[in-house]
């Protein structure tokens, strides 16, 4: 009977809440996008320094984890469709063309909770099993 | 043992946080370092060609393909910053030269103004031609890339937009140059006034197009001889013995070739004769670039066209397309280029084919990149190169073969 009820638990989680290896991208909780929303594609775009505004016209700041951070290598490859490699050979054009910078680096979950909790343009990514009431889920990159 | 590594453990920590209250600070600071670097190797097989000042013979080390360059920006206020950019090429027995000086001012979030020492953005790869690290050549194809100078000062200002699902970027730059050129390896004083451009990028999905133009007033100080041009009108000498003796003086090879255009032109019409010259004569680059990246394939095809209007250079149609295929940390990829230098028409062209200024000729390269780390690439390259006219005499053919740790930091 136990063994049944901590199934049914488990399940629960496993519906109500984020798997464990999903990112979770977060905005301000005053953030007007969380209604409407946002596309992956979109997310690429404003990470990868084409795009620079919400669907809503408001700016988007993007923030990256550290380098080295495996959430920061699962971000790239599913969202922004390049290994670590990639992204850095991507940015270095832009850099030593004297042009636009790479999104700002913060060490870890909490400082990127943070950030964006301190920064109404901002736009985050986090392992979904961070995310706590200081920062609002704007889209859920599933594992 | 373990004592001891406590006690230093001990002794380091106030330090430790000392630094990171410093690092911390440098970051709040807003300063930003940031370098490349690439050494290189290479061979070439064969006397007859020229592929740019790579050197047949024996196999060279750390000369060309070998750069170092140190970027320093730092933020003054939330929307301005400085950036300085210094670099240092083998080729140049390490001089270091400032390739990049500039205070940039963000107008608002999507527009940017930018002032002082600049790269001219010519084609596609000619703002970050020497950051090896950035593409997957060792470098660029020289039948686009060949352009003997790359900076100007000046300012521009670059416009991002962004529409439905897709992306842009308008830069507009103007500014001069006032710097000696080195041409066929003489120097040259120059002056390339009125340096003004326009640059379109869009990107849609993986999708990317580039169309760009820039034109500038080109003054060289070459000059016809007068001595060479006395010794034939007074018949001391023929032409060719005369221009013989001018090339075997150690004359400039534009100034040659400007001596022997006077000869030539002698019955022209004076608009015929004013030609060859560099004296405030326009020269215009165009470029159409393409491109497509899904991540493992990625592919550009790009035209770069450069016209002069001084009959004493030609113009020249260039061309590349590259496909590259990624395998997790390696990159297997294979380019074809073209470059052909188009004379002129009427008695300008004339005067070019009996100069023999025209060169033709086309690469195949086959190279591989494979990233070390998230910051070093090593790669290898072999391009067969066939001059099909070199000098409006047909050409040789040959491999050039190259290696390269690049890397960027």
């Amino acid at each position: 009977m136990k063994f049944i009820k901590a199934l049914g638990m488990t399940t629960l989680l496993s519906l109500s809440a984020a798997s464990w290896a999903d990112i979770a991208v977060i905005v301000n909780l005053k953030n007007n996008n969380t209604y409407t929303g946002i596309d992956a594609d979109l997310i690429e775009r404003i990470y990868l320094g084409k795009a620079s505004k919400f669907p809503d016209g408001t700016a988007a700041v993007p923030y990256d984890l550290a380098k080295g951070d495996s959430v920061r290598e699962k971000f790239g490859r599913k969202i922004l469709n390049k290994n670590p490699s990639q992204l850095h050979a991507y940015w270095s054009r832009s850099i030593f063309s004297g042009k636009k910078q790479p999104p700002r680096e913060v060490g870890d979950a909490d400082a990127m909770k943070a950030a964006v909790a301190a920064d109404l343009n901002a736009i985050g990514y986090i392992n979904a099993y961070a995310v706590d009431a200081s920062v609002a889920v704007l889209y859920t990159i599933k594992d | 043992m373990r004592t001891r590594t406590l006690s230093t453990t001990k002794s380091l920590l106030p330090c430790a946080l000392l630094l990171c209250s410093a690092g911390q600070a440098i970051a709040d600071n807003g300063l930003n370092v940031y370098g490349f670097l690439n050494a290189g190797a290479y061979y070439l097989d064969e006397d007859d060609i020229t592929i740019e000042s790579y050197e047949s013979g024996s196999p060279q080390f750390f000369n060309r393909d070998t750069m170092m360059g140190l970027q320093i920006s730092k933020e003054i206020s939330e929307r301005t910053s400085a950036t300085i950019q210094l670099t240092a090429k083998g080729e140049e027995d390490f001089a270091v030269r400032t390739s990049l000086a500039f205070i940039s001012h963000a107008l608002n979030d999507s527009t940017d103004i930018r002032f002082g020492r600049l790269r001219i953005p010519f084609f596609y790869y000619s703002e970050f031609l020497d950051v090896g690290y950035a593409y997957n050549w060792i470098r660029p194809t020289g039948d686009a890339y060949g352009i003997p100078f790359s900076d100007y000062n000046g300012a521009d200002i670059i416009k991002r937009f962004s529409f439905d699902s897709f992306d842009g970027q308008i830069q507009l730059n103007y500014g001069r140059r006032d710097k000696e050129i080195v041409l066929f390896n003489e120097a040259y004083e120059s002056e390339l006034n009125n340096f003004a451009g326009a640059t379109l990028n869009l990107y849609m999905g993986d999708f990317g197009l580039r169309v760009g133009m820039q034109q500038t007033q080109m003054t060289l100080d070459s000059a016809a001889d007068m001595q060479t041009l006395i010794d034939v009108r007074t018949g001391t000498k023929t032409p060719d013995e005369a221009l013989y003796d001018l090339a075997a003086s150690g004359a400039r090879r534009i100034d040659i070739a400007q001596t022997a255009a006077t000869l030539l032109t002698n019955s022209m019409s004076e608009e015929t004769k004013e030609t060859f010259n560099f004296d405030d004569k326009k020269a215009r680059y165009y470029n159409l670039a393409t491109t497509w990246d899904n991540g493992d394939w990625s592919f550009i095809a790009e035209t770069a066209i450069i016209n002069f209007d001084s009959g004493l250079y030609v113009d020249n149609f260039a061309w590349l397309a590259s496909l590259a295929k990624r395998f997790d940390a390696l990159t297997i990829h294979t380019t074809y280029s073209t470059s052909r230098d188009r004379l002129d028409g009427g008695d300008v062209g004339k005067v070019q084919e009996m100069m023999m200024l025209r060169g033709e000729d086309e690469s195949i390269t086959l190279g591989m990149r494979y990233d070390l780390d998230e910051a070093t690439a090593f790669k290898l390259e072999a391009s067969h190169h066939i001059e099909e006219t070199n000098q409006g005499l047909p050409g040789a053919s040959g491999t050039l073969y190259r290696a390269a740790l690049q890397l960027v930091f």
